[in-house]
């Protein structure tokens, strides 16, 4: 199912929160949606659900989710762990979150059973910790095998096997064609879950970018190096070149040239190298790019699927 | 629309709460049924059939937790969905927020029939029976059927309440409203005159309740309603009028605006 997302604003009250996104998500897409908290990104996900109004419009395969019939068994979504009344155990939650899309009560066993809290079916959610709570809401999520999800920081609270769970079921689903939208703030797991990422930042989309180029969109891997005279090397790299030279200990962290041109150099100028060697960006360095740096707008934006 | 009304059965039917509201409604009507049949004897031994009938529908349609129940459940239509979370997930299932509201609205309606009916059944074979009138029949229908959409009008005005206040205050107007604003606003405006009759038989609570007044004036002070009431009708029309005033502002904020 393709989604695509084309203006869509919000606003509380007086404050906008969102401001003319637009993308698209194309099936067997894992796409991350990140950005700080209070940027937009619930709201993003809330308004392309149409549970808060707005402008601009988001339609699942053409159609607005309010038009959907029975839209569950189209898009599974997870916007909260927390939503559930302390006298429903958890089988009859999952019971009743289906009952309008005429899922059986297998179906909600199997769900349970899935995520890994079939023992604690009869149990209040109330009784859960925070990780169980979470695998009850993935569980009302994936109970109706959907086409679509989307997924509001997915992985808080998960244990170290119930994230590996999670990576192993969106890699599979990927695989099975499902468009999935998640959000988090575990850029680490990000990077492996994710094949693209948006970057919200006060509620306007930073980035659209494949995963790869938006850890290398604003420079490339970074070189470490280690000389006899350390300072000297640096400050002929920055006069000389303009490169962007910092320390790390003794030794120096150079972006924008290739581990091969600065081992040339260095060789060159008559310093003695006693260690070379390339960083691989990480999706923390691109995020923090944009993000932290204010890096207004990547090159990359829109690349991964603009409508 | 059958998808909605489904949700709201297994809503309802799969907490606690509502198995305990459902007996306790039925319990108290019948136990108030049973104590006000027992004043009516104890003070007018000498009766007529008529009399009778006419006390043991009045015993029968007196227990204050019906319509408090009914208010309750309309409150708890929304105010519960809200107050946990749920409402959310209920949206992402049914995202036509008037369906999800005409759901509410029907299944709200439908158990409240339900309690109302069954509690009424058998408070009013129990106060038959205390009374001494074995016919069921002498029982006023007129009553006892103003009971029913009372207590249906109850349920409305609670889900008008429970969508424009938090769930707390919602219960609050209804119970506070009812027991204590009103009846001290009633002595309030009792002595000033509209269309010749007292203007403290406007007010919404007072209104609804003509649809179980009766004819006979000395039941009145026995089960302590001695205050003015308009015809059943007119009283009944005018506690509806606030009721569609209320579920209309309702309708508009959570339904209207919201989406």
């Amino acid at each position: 199912m393709r989604i695509v997302v084309d203006g869509v604003g919000a606003s509380y009250g007086a404050k906008e929160v969102l401001r003319d996104i637009s993308f698209a998500l194309n099936p067997g897409e894992v796409v991350g949606l990140v950005g700080p908290n209070g940027h937009g990104k619930t709201t993003l996900m809330k308004r392309m659900l149409n549970l808060i109004p707005g402008t601009g419009e988001t339609t699942f395969d053409g159609k607005p989710y309010r038009l959907l019939t029975r839209p569950q068994l189209a898009v599974g979504s997870l916007l909260s762990a927390e939503g559930f009344h302390p006298g429903r155990s958890a089988m009859n939650h999952l019971r009743m979150i289906g009952a309008a899309s005429g899922i059986s009560r297998r179906s909600a066993e199997f769900a349970l059973d899935r995520v890994g809290l079939s023992e604690y079916a009869t149990k209040s959610p109330a009784s859960y910790s925070m990780g169980m709570k979470q695998r009850l809401a993935l569980a009302a999520a994936l109970m109706t095998e959907p086409q679509v999800l989307i997924l509001d920081e997915p992985i808080n609270g998960l244990d170290v096997d119930g994230v590996y769970w999670f990576r192993n079921t969106i890699r599979s689903l990927a695989g099975e064609s499902k468009t999935i939208l998640l959000s988090t703030h575990i850029l680490s797991e990000l990077e492996k879950l994710a094949d693209r990422v948006l970057v919200l930042h006060g509620g306007d989309l930073r980035a659209d970018c494949p995963m790869e180029e938006l850890k290398t969109t604003t420079s490339g891997p970074a070189v470490t190096i280690a000389v006899d005279r350390p300072r000297e090397f640096a400050a002929r790299l920055r006069a000389e070149d303009g490169l962007i030279v910092t320390f790390n200990g003794e030794s120096l962290v150079i972006d924008g040239m290739t581990a091969r041109d600065v081992g040339t150099l260095a060789n060159k100028l008559g310093f003695t190298l006693f260690e070379l060697s390339t960083t691989l960006r990480t999706l923390e360095d691109g995020y923090n790019d944009i993000v932290g740096r204010g890096v207004h707008e990547s090159q990359c934006r829109g690349s991964g699927g603009k409508p | 629309m059958r998808d909605a009304i489904h949700y709201e059965w297994v809503r309802l039917t799969t907490t606690r709460g509502f198995h305990v509201l459902t007996a306790a409604t039925i319990l108290v009507s019948v136990l108030f049924s049973w104590a006000i049949s027992l004043m009516i004897a104890n003070m007018a031994p000498e009766m007529t059939a008529q009399a009778a009938g006419e006390a043991a529908t009045v015993a029968a349609t007196r227990s204050p937790l019906v319509l408090l129940a009914a208010g309750l459940l309309g409150i708890f239509s929304f105010g519960q969905e809200k107050r946990y979370g749920t409402l959310c997930l209920a949206l992402l299932a049914m995202p036509q927020r008037s369906a999800l509201f005409a759901a509410k609205v029907v299944m709200t309606l439908l158990v409240t029939t339900t309690w109302t009916t069954a509690s009424t059944l058998m408070s009013v074979i129990v106060s038959n029976a205390v009374l001494g009138s074995s016919n069921l029949l002498e029982s006023d229908p007129a009553v006892l059927v103003g009971c029913l959409v009372l207590a249906n009008g109850w349920a409305l005005l609670g889900i008008g309440a429970g969508l424009l206040l938090p769930r707390t205050g919602a219960v609050a107007l209804l119970v506070a409203g009812s027991a204590l604003v009103e009846p001290l606003l009633g002595q309030l405006v009792e002595t000033i005159e509209i269309w010749g009759t007292s203007a403290a038989a406007f007010l919404p609570f007072r209104a609804g309740s003509s649809l179980i007044g009766f004819a006979d004036p000395a039941l009145g002070a026995i089960v302590a309603e001695t205050f003015p009431r308009l015809p059943a009708l007119a009283g009944g029309g005018l506690f509806f009028l606030y009721v569609a005033v209320l579920l209309a502002a309702s309708y508009r904020k959570g339904v209207v605006k919201a989406q």
